[in-house]
């Protein structure tokens, strides 16, 4: 495997770090006061109940809350029977990420992606790698106002041809989400979603029509570990992942290893087979490596020989582009033709170090690779 | 029993409940221990509408607080309750009083009943600008009719003034930042919430409001709040330091809640005080239930939102829950 020299290290991260530093000097973007009414907006999907009630129909938890009260993700509050969105254009982090930092790998490879994030969560996974804007409310960290217009415009300067939504948990933010992605398109500039996809059907199928790929966090396949860990369910994820298939949404999914909790072969052979069975064997898998973090502090790293394990797994399951994340420079980051097996995409962490598909397919034996690639 | 006899005797006896009175709470908390007390002080006249008599009120709390502790002198039992383990503490004591605000002025706590309170810890000995009555927000407190000081001698203020702690907490199923009033600030805690019912978890009142002492009470409400609001009150952080828990009931709310609702409130005229802050949850969840079914509503249980966080707080031994062993002392 090729390395990166020092040189090519440094060209690549300094002109990140310029493209980041230019962004937070030049930015135009208006910075909060204290007042929230700019944050606030009606949120979408929603039904409501006696005595000022209101149940949320966002995401299968279907928080019902009382006035003055917060649904569980924290951003989502009633006021007087009304249910609004305290997040909207209320940006906790915004960065130019390689696409392959989500991972997307068959989207627009060596692309950026402008990445925004607002705080808070519609669930609590105790080895969130984020915790510290997904867990908490507004107000309680450093914020910015970006209204989705100006959104698409950062991103447009600084020739990202992408926003992804990300960091946090997307759903959550829904309209900001789905306005920018709008106003996005009018610009030329696509959207992706990086979700756990604990999303009720009718706001994700709204989406879709905004969306131009997504990429789901499938934490485990057992409901104990999403009960117990996540705070969460499995079915409903499962659900999401059909559907996006069956509405043709460009999906990869990422599976997050952790020792002991979700790791067991069986399980991992369950889930290859249910991918194959029910998405098919052209969706990307990405096994990416736990650092203790959060509320899960007593594991160690995914070791290496286990990460490999799971991509044997999937692999033998049927599994046509299965991928190791968070690892050192290893072979099982790059994409190899399913059919005649030559490297397509080389990779180094989030660095394409060469690119050999045409029009959609490999060079050598001329297979079409699955994904979005112009 | 001739007078000798009956001196020694009663002696003893009020040395066992001084002794009682000075346990911290987590010593109370034992089940082994002897029958919890709750003391309802009551006064038909301290509220009038929505005012409350500032004069009133400090009265009922003084009458209150020598039942709690025994000492028969106001001064000298709200000393103990703050510097229980150690008197000369007390010049050092910072103590902060959490307020429930949220649902304005009409269901929050009376702001004449904190200002009382902090007076009576003034008059006790706790230095001036060392008593901190707070909640979650300015915006909150000043909708409820508090007036935000960051400086006086009784400092009143939201949470936003001190923050949340980098660290985070765990602690069973918690998971949380702290309110720097509790992590930094303060020595003492007093808890003063109102009793109202609650549409997720049953009841509001004592453990409940500790809810506000955290960054993210939003993830504690699934599940009927079982066992998150017994957890939190659990925390060693909270349980080392909480002293007293006064409950302003002059009016209270059995259904409908968190927000006002007047249709649903009464005036109960009362505060309930205890060191044990189930045992005064659960008898505040008993006068809820009983209202209820003179309101022809149907119980918690019923409406499946029975607060049983309050028995699993029995269980971990926060303190009393079992009825059969909480005496009710009306004064």
């Amino acid at each position: 495997m090729d390395g990166l020299n020092r040189r090519q290290f440094l060209r690549t991260t300094g002109g990140c770090c310029a493209l980041l530093v230019g962004e937070m000097c030049l930015s135009p973007l208006v910075f909060a006061d204290d007042g929230n009414s700019k944050y606030t907006i009606e949120a979408r999907h929603w039904e409501s109940l006696e005595n000022a009630r209101v149940r949320c129909k966002l995401c299968p938890r279907e928080c019902i809350v009382d006035d003055l009260e917060k649904g569980y993700c924290g951003v989502r509050e009633n006021q007087g029977g009304k249910y609004w969105s305290r997040v909207y254009g209320r940006l906790c982090s915004r960065n130019i990420d390689p696409i392959e930092k989500k991972p997307l790998f068959h989207f627009l490879p060596g692309t950026s992606a402008f990445s925004i994030a607002t705080v808070g969560c519609n669930v609590n996974c105790k080895f969130c790698q984020n915790w510290q804007i997904s867990q908490v409310g507004p107000g309680q960290v450093d914020e910015i106002h970006v209204p989705p217009d100006l959104v698409a415009e950062s991103a447009a300067r600084w020739q990202a041809p992408t926003i992804a939504y990300t960091y946090s948990e997307p759903v959550i933010f829904f309209e900001y989400m789905y306005d920018s992605a709008v106003e996005g398109h009018k610009q030329g500039i696509r959207s992706v979603m990086i979700t756990n996809g604990y999303i009720q059907e009718q706001p994700m199928k709204d989406l879709c029509a905004v969306l131009d790929a997504v990429k789901v966090d499938l934490k485990a396949f057992t409901e104990t570990f999403y009960r117990e860990q996540v705070t969460g369910e499995l079915k409903p994820v499962l659900d999401t992942l059909v559907r996006l298939k069956s509405w043709g949404m460009w999906t990869e999914i990422v599976y997050l290893m952790i020792p002991t909790l979700n790791d067991q072969p069986n399980d991992l052979r369950a889930m290859c087979r249910w991918i194959v069975q029910e998405l098919g064997t052209d969706v990307p898998v990405h096994f990416t490596r736990y650092h203790p973090e959060y509320l899960l502090m007593n594991l160690p790293i995914t070791p290496l020989s286990t990460m490999e394990t799971a991509y044997k797994i999937a692999k033998d399951a049927g599994i046509h582009f299965a991928y190791l994340g968070n690892v050192p420079p290893h072979d099982a980051e790059s994409t190899y033709c399913p059919s005649c097996h030559a490297r397509l995409i080389h990779r180094r962490g989030f660095t394409i170090q060469q690119n050999r598909i045409v029009r959609n397919s490999c060079p050598d034996c001329g297979t079409t690779i699955p994904g979005i690639w112009t | 029993m001739d007078r000798r006899r009956f001196i020694a005797a009663s002696a003893g006896f009020g040395t066992v409940l001084v002794l009682h009175a000075l346990k911290p709470l987590s010593a109370l908390g034992d089940r082994q221990s002897s029958t919890a007390r709750v003391i309802v002080v009551r006064d038909p006249l301290a509220l009038s509408g929505a005012e409350l008599d500032p004069v009133r009120a400090a009265e009922m709390l003084d009458r209150g607080i020598t039942a709690v502790t025994g000492f028969p002198k106001p001064a000298e039992a709200w000393r103990n309750i703050v510097a229980w383990d150690d008197p000369g503490r007390l010049n050092t004591a910072r103590v902060a009083i959490k307020v429930n605000a949220l649902a304005g002025k009409r269901m929050s706590t009376h702001p004449a009943l904190a200002m009382a309170l902090a007076r009576k810890l003034l008059d006790a000995g706790v230095r001036e600008g060392n008593i901190l009555i707070w909640d979650r927000s300015d915006r909150e407190l000043t909708r409820a009719g508090y007036y935000i000081d960051t400086s006086g001698p009784i400092k009143v203020m939201g949470n936003e003034h001190m923050g949340f702690s980098d660290r985070l907490y765990s602690h069973r199923s918690i998971g949380s930042r702290f309110s720097k009033v509790v992590t930094e600030w303060a020595t003492d805690l007093i808890n003063l919430p109102v009793l109202k019912d609650h549409g997720v978890v049953g009841v509001s009142s004592g453990m409940k409001n500790l809810y506000g002492l955290v960054h993210n009470p939003f993830k504690y409400h699934p599940n009927v709040g079982d066992p998150y609001v017994a957890d939190l009150s659990d925390c060693p952080l909270i349980r080392n330091k909480l002293r007293l828990v006064i409950v302003d009931a002059f009016k209270a709310q059995c259904h409908g809640g968190p927000p006002y609702q007047p249709r649903w409130t009464w005036d109960e005229h009362a505060i309930l005080m205890s060191t044990d802050p189930v045992a005064v949850d659960r008898i505040g969840w008993s006068i809820i239930e009983n209202k209820r079914r003179l309101m022809g509503l149907p119980s918690l249980t019923e409406e499946k939102r029975e607060p049983k966080y309050i028995l699993t707080a029995g269980t971990l031994g926060v303190g009393e829950a079992d009825l059969e062993r909480i005496q009710q002392i009306d004064v």
